[in-house]
């Protein structure tokens, strides 16, 4: 331990020395950390979008090689060829509700509406009509308040009670605390009960689908749906509002997406044997596969966190070369060091952990200056759904690849200055 | 030392530093080496310090052949056998005094009280008490070759291989550090094996030896190459 802190002392007043030098690597270092982690912030917005999702969740979805998908293929509008897929017609959601078989269910779809904080004029609204056991299933944390309940939506007249996701509360409210506060939506007025807490720079599962700004959305019991009028964003073939609610629910035009829970493999199979029933084309499919099918970042994200890969391998390169530079310049004092009795490992060692330590600087650094590159980056993004965040699973991968880096780093020129006999550089100091 | 040969190779050019090199060192002797720029002193020494390679040849330092030894343990035996006076000092610019006269004792793994000790103690020897917390370029020329010979001391080195020990010295600060060498061979035993151009400074040697083009001459053996008398009492170097 003595001479671990005696090496780290050494280095320290070697790096201590060339201070300019130093600072130029940490810098060098900093910077290419930084963009890395911007890639990585933008990409992991995909990862773990399940959140907290139980495993016991299912949705319905339609046929993925429908006419929509293959016809849309291979264009700039493939993916919304393939959201069509995932949602199923009002008439078959109450047809498979009326079979009581899952412990929990909801419907889900957004659809443009003109509302808004009662004391301001109405703006275009996004409003997510779901059932109570949305928040239940999703297992969605609360920022403040809490969900409206089954017994609200029971209630005779249902309660007006709506929530508000996190992002919208920060458009509405400067992200305060606006349970109590009333909403007017579509010259109805509703009791905010709560607002959702939005997990630091991650989409969410029931998210996908719509479009990115629609993130920012209200949610409203499904029980009102009939009074409020919605047109579903997605109906097809498409219905004008002017066909009113009914006739559009009662139509094959009327779609949603239709969440379940089925906890148990019986309640799984007879809940697929109802299904095939009532709608054969339609499938199960389970939050878990869903959740692997987005997890998956779009290809230019991809291809950013390649890219700044790239330039961090070049970082570590050029790092690799500058800490050679500095042992050679150094030289001297190692041949002193060799003819006082230092071994080649120790000579070894402690450049090995001047390189990590010049390394580790750099990308905490970097880290440093990841918040502004990334809040820069937020705004530069035009689709962005949630705000980008670096979070401690960002933090410790960065870390963990930085501290390879400089491993990697260091090993080169400790290797190389280990290597030379003392006599080469003894009597040049 | 046997019949030591190194060669230095650049690209298809070889040069011999020294052939066929063969001395044998006693304790307690105090032996200086003369010769022209260029005639393998240096690189003699280095040998001799483990410092360098040989290529032909067998050397045994206090009984023990290092041609057979790791770098480990070579790096060991040089650290707890040999100390170094290098011409120009070759003193660590970053450590003060006393960190700079630790680092031997340090590379020992020595317990940091008896390390403090033997460090205290040569501090008081060489008078350098009030500078121990200087840097080194806060330090005359003659105090830094004191520090230097204060880290060779310190480990208690049965070998002392100074190189041009009064090189950068002016006339007064060679004739202490020379002064101070004669009492740690006389006082300690401590074998000494010093480089110099200097013929009055080699005059003060017990034995006097030159090297020529690679060759050792003693000037006490007819002019023969390489043959030197063995000294009578238990050899130090070999």
């Amino acid at each position: 331990m003595t001479n671990l802190f005696y090496n780290l002392r050494l280095v320290g007043k070697s790096l201590q020395r060339d201070r300019w030098f130093t600072i130029v690597m940490v810098l060098s270092q900093a910077l290419s950390v930084s963009i890395f982690v911007t890639a990585l912030v933008s990409a992991q917005r995909y990862s773990n979008v399940k959140g907290h999702l139980r495993g016991d969740v299912f949705r319905i979805e339609g046929d993925r090689k429908s006419v929509l998908s293959r016809f849309y293929r291979g264009t700039q509008f493939e993916s919304f060829g393939e959201f069509t897929a995932n949602y199923v017609s009002i008439q078959t959601v109450r047809a498979l509700a009326a079979t009581g078989l899952a412990t929990g269910a909801t419907v889900s779809f957004v659809s443009g509406m003109a509302g808004g904080p009662v004391e301001r004029p109405p703006g275009r609204l996004p409003v997510r009509f779901v059932d109570a056991d949305q928040f239940d299933l999703f297992n969605i944390d609360f920022r403040y308040g809490g969900p409206f309940t089954r017994a609200d939506e029971r209630a005779s007249p249902p309660v007006p009670a709506v929530v508000l996701s996190d992002v919208l509360n920060q458009q509405l409210y400067g992200g305060a605390d606006s349970v109590g506060r009333t909403m007017r939506i579509a010259g109805r007025d509703f009791r905010v009960v709560g607002v959702m807490r939005q997990r630091p720079g991650k989409i969410n599962l029931w998210d996908f689908g719509v479009a990115p700004e629609n993130v920012a959305n209200l949610l409203v019991p499904f029980v009102f749906a009939d009074e409020l009028r919605p047109v579903p964003v997605m109906s097809w073939p498409p219905m004008l509002p002017d066909s009113g609610w009914r006739a559009i629910a009662a139509s094959p035009s009327g779609i949603t997406e239709y969440w379940v829970r089925l906890p148990t493999r019986d309640a799984q199979t007879r809940f697929a044997a109802a299904l095939a029933t009532i709608a054969p084309r339609m499938s199960l499919r389970s939050a878990d596969e869903i959740a692997f099918r987005f997890s998956k970042p779009p290809a230019p994200y991809r291809v950013f966190v390649i890219l700044t890969l790239v330039v961090l391998e070049v970082s570590v390169i050029n790092l690799m070369r500058m800490l050679l530079a500095k042992a050679t310049s150094r030289a001297a004092e190692i041949g002193i060091h060799r003819a006082l009795g230092a071994g080649r490992n120790t000579i070894f060692g402690r450049q090995l952990v001047e390189g990590v330590i010049v390394s580790m600087a750099g990308s905490v650094l970097g880290l440093v200056l990841a918040l502004p590159t990334v809040a820069m980056f937020d705004r530069l993004i035009p689709d962005s759904p949630v705000a980008l965040a670096v979070t401690p699973a960002i933090v410790i991968t960065v870390l963990l690849v930085c501290l390879l880096a400089g491993l990697v780093t260091g090993i080169y020129p400790a290797w190389r200055i280990a290597a030379v006999a003392p006599t080469r550089y003894l009597g040049k100091i | 030392m046997a019949k030591i040969g190194k060669v230095y190779r650049t690209g298809l050019i070889e040069t011999a530093a020294i052939e066929d090199v063969s001395l044998d060192v006693a304790r307690g002797d105090f032996v200086s080496l003369m010769g022209p720029s260029g005639s393998g002193k240096t690189t003699f020494l280095n040998i001799a310090g483990l410092l360098d390679t040989f290529d032909r040849g067998r050397y045994l330092l206090d009984g023990v052949d290092v041609a057979g030894l790791s770098d480990d343990q070579q790096s060991r035996l040089r650290n707890e056998r040999i100390g170094f006076i290098f011409q120009s000092f070759n003193l660590i610019p970053d450590l003060d005094v006393y960190d700079n006269i630790e680092v031997p004792l340090r590379y020992r793994r020595m317990p940091a009280t008896e390390r403090r000790d033997r460090v205290e103690e040569v501090l008081v020897q060489m008078g350098l008490t009030a500078r121990m917390r200087h840097l080194p370029s806060q330090l005359s020329g003659g105090q830094q070759q004191r520090v230097a010979i204060a880290r060779a001391l310190v480990g208690r080195p049965q070998l002392l291989l100074a190189d041009e020990p009064t090189g950068n010295l002016d006339t007064i600060a060679s004739r202490q550090v020379l002064d101070l060498l004669e009492t740690i061979n006389a006082e300690r035993q401590t074998t000494i094996v010093m480089v110099t151009h200097d013929p009055a400074l080699a005059a003060r040697a017990r034995r006097k030896l030159h090297v020529l083009d690679g060759r050792l001459i003693d000037p006490n053996a007819a002019g023969e190459p390489a043959a030197l008398p063995r000294a009578a009492n238990k050899p130090a170097a070999s």
